[in-house]
């Protein structure tokens, strides 16, 4: 060099150019997952709808008898009727036949007990259902309260949307409470909600039901599924790292960014649907939509432009600092090694969420100025040399055909690797070249 | 934490140094020059079937020679401009 560099000031705008510089062709490969997003039902993109209601519309008393059958006006009948009827050996080995009888095909397992247990699918005249099934006889007490629910379709009734309930009241009585149920609100928005905008990731979208109700005798869901696929997913996880506490009770989806983009559009259905509370809960379906009161449908698509970008979970920043898991005493020096790296990572290694933060502030910088001069410059004339490649193996023509190349490829390829050869070659002296007659 | 908000400092500084790119509207090339891009990349992907290893080299070379020219370049400029900073010789 003939200049020596006087102070290091001369590497704080290089350092920035060469940043940009850096960016500039990061940008090349900038994720875009657009999201041309369409409500394809008569509901909004964003709805909100009034909140969910609940109406009791039935609770008078009827009276069953041992071995006999629940008619549908009565909803009440006492306790010690319903022990007879348990003990009885005709219904305890199936209980449905007990009372589907009176003509109404759904009609469930009375008082919950952990002596109940879901035994899959059971097949009513009309129409299936699963449901749960005794496989001994229940202990009932007076006073206990049944959480048992049910939400669903009656089969030959076109009252849909009603939750049925079981409870045994301090009278030795078995109360059935009907509820009726509006669908459950559905929720989805974004947080650049509008339509055909494009940013960097499909990031923080939030899918919430309004006024959550968490506490018996409902709680709500939200489901998922690829349209048309058939295929529900009761968190988004196909489609982003869903992190969430508990599915089946928080009602709040807030999703970190992808992990894997999509190739193609991708359309998705969301639907809210009312679900029993009950430790047997996830039982009663998510998969079995007929068996919950549901929301109408929402529909949205999700493409993807390029089919890879930075994310989180694709920078994965892990560190161990188990040097030692003996006590300090009996190794002290591993203790502090644990010590000082665990110190040195708090310090120095970003954590999860810090990780998910960078991500999406360095996403949102490339789409920011993506699109502006000079990068979309760069861009606009990098992209339709990216698949050229692509190109010539499929439709576009080649210089000479399949069949040519085929008969000699003994021909082409030692000179295709030949010549190559002679051109590395060439840019190595000319890289030597440089170096020696560099001028700064 | 330390190295997160280095992150931050930085990606702020990048920010309000491109800041002013955003009074630009997006990028748009004229449709005859979208044209000559593609093309040229018909040409490419036409000899791409016959001579991969050959092209490959080619567009390798000279990504080399812009990309050496290119910093060389703006090593120049950078020390130019620092010269031109009164007292700086």
């Amino acid at each position: 060099m003939k200049q020596r560099l006087k102070s290091s000031w001369y590497f704080l705008p290089a350092f920035l150019l060469f940043f940009l510089l850096f960016l500039g062709a990061h940008l090349q490969n900038a994720n875009a997952v657009s999201y041309p997003y369409t409500a394809t039902s008569t509901d909004a993109f964003v709805t909100t709808s009034t909140d969910m209601s609940y109406t009791i519309t039935s609770n008078t008393a009827f009276t069953i008898s041992n071995g006999g059958v629940k008619t549908w006006a009565l909803t009440k009948f006492p306790i010690s009727s319903l022990s007879s009827l348990l003990s009885s050996s005709s219904c305890i080995a199936n209980l449905y036949s007990c009372v589907q009888n009176d003509g109404y095909q759904i009609l469930y397992v009375p008082p919950y007990a952990d002596s109940w247990a879901w035994s899959g699918s059971y097949s009513f005249p009309s129409a299936g259902y699963s449901d749960w099934q005794a496989v001994g006889a229940a202990a009932i007490s007076n006073g206990a309260t049944a959480n048992v629910w049910y939400l669903g379709t009656e089969a030959n009734n076109t009252q849909n949307n009603y939750i049925f309930q079981y409870e045994i009241d301090g009278s030795n009585n078995v109360i059935f409470q009907t509820w009726q149920a509006t669908p459950p609100p559905l929720s989805i928005s974004f947080d650049t909600p509008t339509s055909s905008a494009t940013q960097a990731d499909f990031s923080q979208w939030i899918t919430e039901l309004s006024n959550l109700a968490t506490t018996t005798p409902y709680r709500e869901d939200i489901v998922y599924s690829l349209s048309g696929s058939g295929v529900w997913y009761d968190d988004f996880s196909n489609l982003e790292a869903a992190t969430y506490a508990n599915p089946f009770i928080n009602s709040i989806y807030k999703n970190n960014p992808l992990t894997s983009a999509f190739s193609s559009t991708t359309a998705w259905d969301a639907t809210a649907y009312l679900f029993a509370t009950s430790s047997y809960a996830d039982n009663f379906g998510i998969n079995n939509s007929s068996s919950a009161v549901a929301s109408t449908t929402i529909s949205f698509n999700v493409s993807s432009n390029i089919p890879s970008g930075e994310t989180s979970s694709t920078i994965p920043i892990t560190v161990n600092c188990q040097y030692t898991s003996s006590s300090f005493f009996a190794d002290p020096i591993g203790n502090i090694q644990n010590g000082i790296c665990n110190a040195l990572t708090f310090l120095f290694v970003p954590n999860t969420s810090e990780q998910a933060d960078l991500t999406s502030r360095f996403n949102t910088l490339k789409s920011t100025y993506g699109s502006k001069p000079p990068f979309g410059y760069i861009s606009a004339v990098v992209t339709p040399f990216q698949s050229f490649s692509v190109h010539s193996s499929s439709s576009w023509p080649s210089l000479v055909s399949t069949t040519t190349e085929s008969e000699f490829s003994d021909v082409f390829s030692p000179l295709d690797i030949g010549l190559s050869v002679i051109v590395y070659v060439l840019l190595g002296a000319w890289v030597f070249h440089k170096a020696r007659n560099i001028e700064l | 934490m330390i190295s997160y908000y280095l992150a931050i400092i930085l990606l702020a500084l990048t920010n309000a140094l491109m800041s002013p790119l955003l009074l630009f509207p997006d990028v748009s090339l004229p449709v005859a020059i979208s044209t000559s891009l593609t093309t040229a990349s018909y040409y490419l992907g036409m000899m791409d079937n016959v001579a991969p290893y050959t092209l490959g080299a080619i567009i390798t070379a000279l990504a080399s020679l812009f990309t050496i020219e290119l910093a060389i370049f703006a090593y120049k400029f950078v020390r130019w401009v620092y010269q031109k900073i009164p007292g700086v010789n």
